[in-house]
Protein backbone atom coordinates (compact mmCIF):
# COMPACT_ATOMS: atom_id res chain seq x y z
CA UNK A 1 0.00 0.00 0.00
CA UNK A 2 2.92 2.31 0.62
CA UNK A 3 4.55 1.46 -2.27
CA UNK A 4 0.90 2.59 -4.56
CA UNK A 5 0.85 5.51 -2.23
CA UNK A 6 4.42 6.50 -2.91
CA UNK A 7 4.06 6.15 -6.72
CA UNK A 8 1.21 7.81 -6.85
CA UNK A 9 2.29 10.98 -5.45
CA UNK A 10 5.71 10.82 -7.26
CA UNK A 11 4.81 11.82 -10.68
CA UNK A 12 2.65 14.83 -9.18
CA UNK A 13 5.59 16.43 -7.44
CA UNK A 14 8.02 15.32 -10.75
CA UNK A 15 5.52 17.49 -12.28
CA UNK A 16 5.77 20.22 -10.43
CA UNK A 17 9.07 20.75 -10.70
CA UNK A 18 9.48 20.13 -14.06
CA UNK A 19 6.36 22.87 -14.61
CA UNK A 20 8.45 25.02 -12.34
CA UNK A 21 11.10 25.33 -14.84
CA UNK A 22 9.33 26.11 -17.56
CA UNK A 23 9.50 22.48 -19.17
CA UNK A 24 5.72 22.45 -20.17
CA UNK A 25 6.91 25.04 -23.53
CA UNK A 26 8.51 22.59 -24.80
CA UNK A 27 5.27 20.18 -25.30
CA UNK A 28 5.58 22.25 -28.66
CA UNK A 29 7.87 18.97 -30.05
CA UNK A 30 4.27 17.36 -30.79
CA UNK A 31 3.18 19.68 -33.45
CA UNK A 32 6.90 19.91 -35.05
CA UNK A 33 6.74 23.38 -33.35
CA UNK A 34 10.23 24.77 -32.63
CA UNK A 35 11.22 24.13 -28.99
CA UNK A 36 14.25 24.27 -26.90
CA UNK A 37 14.60 20.65 -26.15
CA UNK A 38 12.12 17.94 -27.59
CA UNK A 39 13.82 15.67 -24.99
CA UNK A 40 12.66 17.89 -22.27
CA UNK A 41 9.19 18.07 -23.63
CA UNK A 42 8.91 14.17 -23.78
CA UNK A 43 9.78 14.07 -20.30
CA UNK A 44 7.42 16.53 -19.71
CA UNK A 45 4.51 15.01 -21.70
CA UNK A 46 5.46 11.36 -20.11
CA UNK A 47 5.19 12.85 -16.89
CA UNK A 48 2.08 15.17 -17.20
CA UNK A 49 0.35 11.58 -18.63
CA UNK A 50 1.70 9.36 -15.85
CA UNK A 51 0.43 11.96 -13.06
CA UNK A 52 -2.94 12.65 -14.47
CA UNK A 53 -4.03 8.99 -15.92
CA UNK A 54 -1.71 6.31 -13.85
CA UNK A 55 -1.09 8.19 -10.39
CA UNK A 56 -4.96 8.41 -9.47
CA UNK A 57 -5.10 4.69 -10.04
CA UNK A 58 -2.64 4.12 -7.88
CA UNK A 59 -4.02 6.20 -5.15
CA UNK A 60 -6.90 4.76 -5.18
CA UNK A 61 -5.92 1.75 -5.45
CA UNK A 62 -4.26 2.30 -2.32
CA UNK A 63 -7.34 3.66 -0.68
CA UNK A 64 -9.42 0.86 -1.59
CA UNK A 65 -6.36 -1.58 -0.01
CA UNK A 66 -6.63 0.61 3.14
CA UNK A 67 -10.52 0.45 3.41
CA UNK A 68 -9.94 -3.52 3.09
CA UNK A 69 -7.72 -3.31 5.83
CA UNK A 70 -10.04 -1.57 8.12
CA UNK A 71 -13.21 -3.52 7.32
CA UNK A 72 -11.52 -7.17 7.47
CA UNK A 73 -11.05 -6.86 11.12
CA UNK A 74 -15.00 -6.39 11.85
CA UNK A 75 -15.95 -8.73 9.13
CA UNK A 76 -14.00 -11.74 10.73
CA UNK B 1 2.04 -13.41 0.43
CA UNK B 2 -0.22 -14.47 -2.64
CA UNK B 3 -3.57 -12.90 -1.07
CA UNK B 4 -1.60 -9.65 -0.92
CA UNK B 5 -0.57 -9.97 -4.21
CA UNK B 6 -4.42 -10.87 -5.75
CA UNK B 7 -5.86 -7.82 -3.19
CA UNK B 8 -3.69 -5.45 -5.04
CA UNK B 9 -4.54 -6.39 -8.40
CA UNK B 10 -8.17 -6.66 -7.61
CA UNK B 11 -7.71 -3.21 -6.55
CA UNK B 12 -5.44 -1.82 -9.12
CA UNK B 13 -8.54 -2.97 -11.89
CA UNK B 14 -11.21 -1.51 -9.80
CA UNK B 15 -9.42 1.60 -9.22
CA UNK B 16 -8.68 1.57 -13.39
CA UNK B 17 -12.22 0.72 -13.99
CA UNK B 18 -13.46 3.52 -11.74
CA UNK B 19 -11.11 6.38 -12.94
CA UNK B 20 -10.98 6.36 -16.47
CA UNK B 21 -14.14 6.55 -17.00
CA UNK B 22 -14.21 9.41 -15.37
CA UNK B 23 -11.07 11.24 -16.39
CA UNK B 24 -12.90 13.09 -18.92
CA UNK B 25 -14.99 14.92 -16.12
CA UNK B 26 -11.88 16.74 -15.04
CA UNK B 27 -11.45 18.42 -18.08
CA UNK B 28 -15.27 18.35 -19.93
CA UNK B 29 -16.70 22.20 -19.69
CA UNK B 30 -19.90 23.23 -21.40
CA UNK B 31 -19.27 24.87 -24.42
CA UNK B 32 -22.84 26.38 -25.11
CA UNK B 33 -21.49 30.16 -24.97
CA UNK B 34 -19.69 29.20 -28.40
CA UNK B 35 -22.97 28.35 -29.75
CA UNK B 36 -24.70 31.69 -29.71
CA UNK B 37 -23.84 33.96 -32.32
CA UNK B 38 -23.64 37.65 -30.03
CA UNK B 39 -21.17 37.89 -27.39
CA UNK B 40 -17.66 36.68 -27.06
CA UNK B 41 -16.80 33.29 -24.91
CA UNK B 42 -13.81 33.74 -22.59
CA UNK B 43 -12.05 30.82 -24.26
CA UNK B 44 -12.32 33.25 -27.68
CA UNK B 45 -11.36 36.16 -26.26
CA UNK B 46 -8.10 34.25 -24.56
CA UNK B 47 -7.31 32.60 -27.83
CA UNK B 48 -7.70 35.88 -29.66
CA UNK B 49 -5.54 37.69 -27.05
CA UNK B 50 -2.58 35.83 -28.14
CA UNK B 51 -3.04 35.72 -31.68
CA UNK B 52 -3.32 39.61 -31.44
CA UNK B 53 -0.26 39.84 -29.76
CA UNK B 54 2.07 36.87 -31.96
CA UNK B 55 1.10 38.60 -35.21
CA UNK B 56 0.49 42.08 -34.24
CA UNK B 57 2.18 43.29 -31.20
CA UNK B 58 5.07 40.67 -30.20
CA UNK B 59 8.22 40.02 -31.37
CA UNK B 60 8.68 38.33 -35.11
CA UNK B 61 10.61 35.10 -33.73
CA UNK B 62 7.84 32.85 -33.44
CA UNK B 63 6.19 34.41 -36.45
CA UNK B 64 10.05 33.85 -38.60
CA UNK B 65 10.13 30.60 -36.99
CA UNK B 66 6.79 29.09 -38.10
CA UNK B 67 7.50 30.42 -41.75
CA UNK B 68 10.82 28.37 -41.46
CA UNK B 69 8.41 25.14 -40.73
CA UNK B 70 6.53 25.91 -43.28
CA UNK B 71 5.10 29.13 -45.70
CA UNK B 72 2.00 27.44 -45.50
CA UNK B 73 1.32 27.76 -41.70
CA UNK B 74 2.81 31.21 -41.54
CA UNK B 75 -0.29 32.06 -44.26
CA UNK B 76 -3.07 29.98 -42.37
CA UNK B 77 -2.01 31.62 -38.69
CA UNK B 78 -3.29 34.74 -40.76
CA UNK B 79 -5.95 34.08 -42.78
CA UNK B 80 -8.01 32.25 -39.64
CA UNK B 81 -6.96 35.03 -37.38
CA UNK B 82 -8.74 37.10 -40.24
CA UNK B 83 -11.61 35.19 -40.43
CA UNK B 84 -11.98 34.85 -36.88
CA UNK B 85 -11.78 38.96 -35.92
CA UNK B 86 -14.56 39.23 -38.52
CA UNK B 87 -16.67 36.39 -36.44
CA UNK B 88 -16.02 38.38 -33.44
CA UNK B 89 -16.84 41.63 -35.35
CA UNK B 90 -20.46 40.25 -36.09
CA UNK B 91 -20.58 38.59 -32.51
CA UNK B 92 -19.67 42.00 -30.66
CA UNK B 93 -20.30 44.80 -32.63
CA UNK B 94 -19.65 47.45 -29.86
CA UNK B 95 -16.32 46.60 -30.42
CA UNK B 96 -16.18 46.11 -34.40
CA UNK B 97 -13.88 48.88 -34.86
CA UNK B 98 -11.34 47.60 -32.59
CA UNK B 99 -11.51 43.85 -34.62
CA UNK B 100 -11.77 45.34 -37.62
CA UNK B 101 -8.27 47.61 -37.06
CA UNK B 102 -6.81 44.29 -36.25
CA UNK B 103 -8.20 42.79 -39.05
CA UNK B 104 -7.02 45.09 -41.41
CA UNK B 105 -2.87 45.29 -40.30
CA UNK B 106 -3.32 41.57 -41.13
CA UNK B 107 -4.59 42.02 -44.31
CA UNK B 108 -2.50 44.60 -45.04
CA UNK B 109 0.36 42.77 -43.83
CA UNK B 110 -0.25 39.74 -45.68
CA UNK B 111 -0.84 41.41 -49.11
CA UNK B 112 2.76 43.37 -48.57
CA UNK B 113 4.26 40.21 -48.28
CA UNK B 114 2.66 38.27 -51.23
CA UNK B 115 3.66 41.65 -53.35
CA UNK B 116 7.22 41.97 -52.09
CA UNK B 117 8.12 37.67 -52.30
CA UNK B 118 5.72 36.71 -54.71
CA UNK B 119 2.37 33.88 -53.58
CA UNK B 120 4.93 31.28 -53.55
CA UNK B 121 6.96 33.00 -50.40
CA UNK B 122 3.37 31.39 -48.89
CA UNK B 123 3.70 27.43 -50.52
CA UNK B 124 5.79 24.80 -49.25
CA UNK B 125 9.36 24.46 -51.40
CA UNK B 126 8.24 21.76 -53.41
CA UNK B 127 6.63 24.25 -55.94
CA UNK B 128 9.88 24.05 -57.24
CA UNK B 129 9.48 20.98 -58.61
CA UNK B 130 7.51 21.37 -61.98
CA UNK B 131 5.92 24.39 -63.21
CA UNK B 132 2.02 25.28 -62.71
CA UNK B 133 0.00 23.86 -66.25
CA UNK B 134 -2.00 27.07 -65.93
CA UNK B 135 -0.46 30.10 -67.16
CA UNK B 136 0.55 32.76 -65.68
CA UNK B 137 1.30 30.19 -62.54
CA UNK B 138 -1.00 31.09 -59.25
CA UNK B 139 -2.32 29.43 -56.52
CA UNK B 140 -5.53 29.15 -55.66
CA UNK B 141 -4.72 28.47 -51.90
CA UNK B 142 -3.28 32.00 -51.59
CA UNK B 143 -5.72 33.75 -53.93
CA UNK B 144 -8.82 32.13 -52.19
CA UNK B 145 -7.94 32.58 -48.26
CA UNK B 146 -7.16 36.44 -49.43
CA UNK B 147 -10.32 36.82 -51.13
CA UNK B 148 -12.22 35.20 -48.05
CA UNK B 149 -10.06 37.79 -45.98
CA UNK B 150 -11.22 40.62 -48.15
CA UNK B 151 -15.21 39.00 -48.11
CA UNK B 152 -15.57 38.87 -44.41
CA UNK B 153 -13.99 42.15 -43.72
CA UNK B 154 -16.64 43.95 -46.65
CA UNK B 155 -19.19 41.53 -45.36
CA UNK B 156 -18.46 43.15 -41.36
CA UNK B 157 -18.30 47.21 -42.91
CA UNK B 158 -17.65 47.69 -46.42
CA UNK B 159 -15.34 49.97 -47.96
CA UNK B 160 -13.89 50.88 -51.45
CA UNK B 161 -10.49 49.47 -51.15
CA UNK B 162 -11.72 46.11 -50.35
CA UNK B 163 -14.03 46.20 -52.98
CA UNK B 164 -11.60 46.84 -55.77
CA UNK B 165 -9.38 44.28 -53.79
CA UNK B 166 -11.73 41.66 -53.72
CA UNK B 167 -13.06 42.17 -57.11
CA UNK B 168 -9.20 41.31 -58.43
CA UNK B 169 -9.19 38.37 -56.80
CA UNK B 170 -12.32 37.07 -57.34
CA UNK B 171 -11.89 37.48 -61.17
CA UNK B 172 -8.88 35.89 -61.03
CA UNK B 173 -10.63 33.11 -58.88
CA UNK B 174 -13.23 32.90 -61.34
CA UNK B 175 -11.31 32.62 -64.78
CA UNK B 176 -8.99 29.90 -63.08
CA UNK B 177 -11.19 27.70 -61.88
CA UNK B 178 -13.63 28.11 -64.96
CA UNK B 179 -11.16 27.06 -67.63
CA UNK B 180 -10.03 24.12 -65.68
CA UNK B 181 -11.07 20.55 -66.78
CA UNK B 182 -12.64 19.63 -63.64
CA UNK B 183 -13.56 23.99 -62.64
CA UNK B 184 -10.55 23.47 -60.14
CA UNK B 185 -7.55 25.81 -60.14
CA UNK B 186 -4.07 24.63 -59.15
CA UNK B 187 -3.04 24.98 -55.65
CA UNK B 188 0.82 23.58 -56.69
CA UNK B 189 1.54 22.73 -59.74
CA UNK B 190 -0.42 20.24 -61.10
CA UNK B 191 -2.44 19.83 -58.15
CA UNK B 192 -5.36 21.24 -57.11
CA UNK B 193 -6.62 20.88 -53.18
CA UNK B 194 -10.23 20.05 -52.54
CA UNK B 195 -9.66 22.32 -49.38
CA UNK B 196 -8.26 25.07 -51.13
CA UNK B 197 -11.00 25.18 -54.06
CA UNK B 198 -13.79 25.04 -51.51
CA UNK B 199 -12.32 28.19 -49.77
CA UNK B 200 -12.59 29.85 -52.73
CA UNK B 201 -15.87 29.10 -53.90
CA UNK B 202 -17.17 30.20 -50.29
CA UNK B 203 -15.48 33.58 -50.90
CA UNK B 204 -16.96 33.80 -53.73
CA UNK B 205 -20.58 33.17 -52.59
CA UNK B 206 -19.67 35.92 -50.08
CA UNK B 207 -19.08 38.35 -52.59
CA UNK B 208 -22.20 37.54 -54.31
CA UNK B 209 -23.66 38.74 -51.56
CA UNK B 210 -21.83 41.95 -51.16
CA UNK B 211 -22.19 42.45 -54.75
CA UNK B 212 -25.02 41.31 -56.36
CA UNK B 213 -22.85 38.99 -58.65
CA UNK B 214 -23.87 35.09 -59.45
CA UNK B 215 -20.94 32.32 -59.56
CA UNK B 216 -23.70 29.97 -58.28
CA UNK B 217 -23.14 28.38 -62.12
CA UNK B 218 -19.25 27.57 -61.54
CA UNK B 219 -19.94 26.23 -57.82
CA UNK B 220 -22.79 23.79 -59.62
CA UNK B 221 -20.46 22.78 -61.89
CA UNK B 222 -17.71 22.09 -59.34
CA UNK B 223 -19.73 20.37 -56.79
CA UNK B 224 -21.23 18.11 -59.89
CA UNK B 225 -17.42 17.37 -61.04
CA UNK B 226 -16.46 16.57 -57.71
CA UNK B 227 -19.42 14.60 -57.42
CA UNK B 228 -18.79 12.69 -60.33
CA UNK B 229 -15.41 12.50 -60.19
CA UNK B 230 -13.31 13.59 -57.13
CA UNK B 231 -15.31 11.58 -54.36
CA UNK B 232 -13.67 8.10 -53.25
CA UNK B 233 -15.75 5.47 -54.19
CA UNK B 234 -15.88 3.49 -50.60
CA UNK B 235 -16.96 6.40 -48.37
CA UNK B 236 -18.53 9.28 -50.65
CA UNK B 237 -16.33 11.36 -49.34
CA UNK B 238 -14.24 14.23 -51.29
CA UNK B 239 -10.95 13.04 -52.19
CA UNK B 240 -8.28 16.01 -50.60
CA UNK B 241 -5.65 16.08 -53.86
CA UNK B 242 -5.91 15.74 -57.24
CA UNK B 243 -3.86 16.32 -60.75
CA UNK B 244 -5.66 19.34 -63.18
CA UNK B 245 -7.10 17.38 -65.09
CA UNK B 246 -8.91 15.68 -62.34
CA UNK B 247 -6.85 12.62 -61.68
CA UNK B 248 -7.07 11.77 -58.21
CA UNK B 249 -3.63 12.37 -56.27
CA UNK B 250 -4.82 11.29 -52.66
CA UNK B 251 -8.10 10.38 -51.27
CA UNK B 252 -10.66 12.10 -48.25
CA UNK B 253 -8.17 13.30 -45.29
CA UNK B 254 -9.68 14.84 -42.19
CA UNK B 255 -7.22 17.52 -42.12
CA UNK B 256 -8.91 18.71 -45.59
CA UNK B 257 -12.41 17.46 -45.48
CA UNK B 258 -13.21 19.17 -42.21
CA UNK B 259 -12.65 22.59 -43.60
CA UNK B 260 -14.30 21.58 -47.24
CA UNK B 261 -17.14 20.98 -45.15
CA UNK B 262 -17.16 23.97 -43.67
CA UNK B 263 -16.30 26.15 -46.55
CA UNK B 264 -19.38 24.49 -48.64
CA UNK B 265 -21.59 25.11 -46.20
CA UNK B 266 -22.35 28.11 -47.11
CA UNK B 267 -21.94 27.19 -50.49
CA UNK B 268 -24.10 24.04 -51.03
CA UNK B 269 -25.51 23.59 -47.36
CA UNK B 270 -27.84 20.37 -48.04
CA UNK B 271 -24.18 18.78 -50.01
CA UNK B 272 -22.14 19.67 -47.13
CA UNK B 273 -24.35 18.41 -44.28
CA UNK B 274 -24.38 15.44 -46.35
CA UNK B 275 -20.62 15.59 -46.04
CA UNK B 276 -20.75 16.22 -42.36
CA UNK B 277 -22.47 13.00 -41.91
CA UNK B 278 -20.45 10.51 -43.87
CA UNK B 279 -17.24 12.48 -42.46
CA UNK B 280 -18.35 11.91 -38.47
CA UNK B 281 -19.08 8.40 -39.51
CA UNK B 282 -16.10 7.58 -40.93
CA UNK B 283 -13.60 9.37 -38.89
CA UNK B 284 -15.28 10.91 -35.62
CA UNK B 285 -15.05 8.48 -32.27
CA UNK B 286 -15.12 9.09 -28.72
CA UNK B 287 -12.97 6.99 -25.95
CA UNK B 288 -14.24 7.53 -22.23
CA UNK B 289 -15.26 10.92 -22.90
CA UNK B 290 -12.73 12.56 -24.99
CA UNK B 291 -13.81 13.33 -28.81
CA UNK B 292 -11.17 12.62 -31.53
CA UNK B 293 -11.22 12.57 -35.55
CA UNK B 294 -8.99 10.34 -37.48
CA UNK B 295 -7.06 11.58 -40.50
CA UNK B 296 -8.40 8.81 -42.78
CA UNK B 297 -11.13 6.32 -43.22
CA UNK B 298 -10.39 2.63 -42.06
CA UNK B 299 -10.91 1.89 -45.68
CA UNK B 300 -9.34 4.13 -46.96
CA UNK B 301 -5.71 4.57 -45.80
CA UNK B 302 -3.42 7.55 -46.42
CA UNK B 303 0.15 8.46 -45.48
CA UNK B 304 0.80 11.21 -42.71
CA UNK B 305 2.10 14.69 -43.98
CA UNK B 306 2.33 18.56 -42.52
CA UNK B 307 -1.62 18.41 -42.71
CA UNK B 308 -1.86 15.70 -40.79
CA UNK B 309 0.26 16.75 -37.80
CA UNK B 310 1.39 13.64 -35.47
CA UNK B 311 -0.92 10.66 -35.95
CA UNK B 312 -1.28 7.95 -33.19
CA UNK B 313 -1.36 4.52 -34.69
CA UNK B 314 -4.06 2.10 -34.66
CA UNK B 315 -6.83 4.75 -33.65
CA UNK B 316 -5.21 6.62 -36.31
CA UNK B 317 -5.89 10.14 -34.28
CA UNK B 318 -4.88 12.89 -35.97
CA UNK B 319 -4.00 16.45 -34.50
CA UNK B 320 -4.92 18.60 -38.01
CA UNK B 321 -8.34 16.13 -38.62
CA UNK B 322 -9.18 16.95 -34.78
CA UNK B 323 -8.89 20.54 -34.78
CA UNK B 324 -10.08 20.79 -37.99
CA UNK B 325 -12.93 18.39 -36.95
CA UNK B 326 -13.98 21.58 -34.91
CA UNK B 327 -14.49 23.80 -37.26
CA UNK B 328 -17.09 21.91 -39.28
CA UNK B 329 -18.76 20.39 -35.93
CA UNK B 330 -19.49 24.03 -34.88
CA UNK B 331 -20.58 25.27 -38.45
CA UNK B 332 -23.57 22.18 -38.23
CA UNK B 333 -24.13 23.13 -34.35
CA UNK B 334 -22.87 19.44 -33.11
CA UNK B 335 -22.57 21.02 -29.59
CA UNK B 336 -21.83 16.93 -28.51
CA UNK B 337 -19.49 16.45 -30.62
CA UNK B 338 -17.77 19.79 -30.47
CA UNK B 339 -17.48 19.60 -26.40
CA UNK B 340 -15.77 16.29 -26.73
CA UNK B 341 -13.31 17.69 -29.27
CA UNK B 342 -12.46 20.41 -26.69
CA UNK B 343 -12.42 18.16 -23.70
CA UNK B 344 -9.63 16.72 -25.12
CA UNK B 345 -7.82 19.44 -26.17
CA UNK B 346 -7.82 20.44 -22.50
CA UNK B 347 -6.72 16.89 -21.61
CA UNK B 348 -3.73 16.51 -23.79
CA UNK B 349 -3.25 19.66 -25.60
CA UNK B 350 -1.55 21.58 -22.86
CA UNK B 351 -2.94 24.90 -22.68
CA UNK B 352 -1.11 27.21 -21.07
CA UNK B 353 -2.73 30.78 -19.66
CA UNK B 354 -1.29 33.47 -19.07
CA UNK B 355 -2.11 37.01 -18.31
CA UNK B 356 -5.35 36.74 -20.23
CA UNK B 357 -3.97 34.74 -23.52
CA UNK B 358 -4.60 31.28 -23.99
CA UNK B 359 -2.19 28.61 -26.41
CA UNK B 360 -1.98 24.99 -26.52
CA UNK B 361 1.90 24.20 -25.80
CA UNK B 362 1.23 20.78 -27.93
CA UNK B 363 0.34 23.11 -31.06
CA UNK B 364 1.66 25.98 -32.77
CA UNK B 365 0.42 29.46 -33.87
CA UNK B 366 -1.80 27.83 -37.05
CA UNK B 367 -3.03 25.14 -34.95
CA UNK B 368 -4.44 27.83 -31.78
CA UNK B 369 -5.28 30.23 -35.37
CA UNK B 370 -7.86 27.31 -35.89
CA UNK B 371 -9.04 27.01 -32.74
CA UNK B 372 -9.63 30.22 -32.83
CA UNK B 373 -11.66 30.04 -35.62
CA UNK B 374 -13.74 26.95 -34.71
CA UNK B 375 -14.52 29.28 -31.48
CA UNK B 376 -15.45 32.42 -33.17
CA UNK B 377 -17.14 30.81 -36.42
CA UNK B 378 -21.45 31.29 -36.98
CA UNK B 379 -21.90 34.62 -37.13
CA UNK B 380 -20.47 35.18 -40.75
CA UNK B 381 -21.93 32.13 -42.25
CA UNK B 382 -25.45 32.87 -40.95
CA UNK B 383 -24.87 36.73 -42.71
CA UNK B 384 -24.53 35.29 -45.79
CA UNK B 385 -27.34 33.32 -45.39
CA UNK B 386 -29.43 35.75 -44.23
CA UNK B 387 -28.52 38.03 -47.04
CA UNK B 388 -28.99 35.39 -49.64
CA UNK B 389 -32.66 35.22 -48.47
Amino acid sequence: MKVLLALGILPWVVLGVLHLFGLRNDAGFLSGAPVQSATAGGVYVLTYFAAVVVAPVLLLAAALIALTKRLAPRAS
Amino acid sequence: MLRQALRTAVALLVATLVWLPSLHLFFARNQHDAFVDRGIAPRTSELAARQIQTLLGGPTSELGAQHQASGEWDFMGRTYVAWSLANMALRDPQAKASYLEKMDKIISETLAVEKDNGFQYFLLPYWRARPFVANPPRSIFVDGEIALMLALRRLVDDNPEDKRALEERVSVITERMSSGPVASAESYPDECWTFCNAVALAALTVSDVLDGTDHSPLARRWIETAKAKLTDAKTGLLVSRYAYDGTVMEGPEGSTLWMVIHALAVVDPAFARDQYEKAKSELAGSILGFGYAAEWPAEAKGHADIDSGPVIPLLDVSAGSSGLALVAAKTFDDEPYFTKLVTTLDFAAFPIRERGTLRYAAGNQVGDAVLLYAMALGPAWHEVERRKR
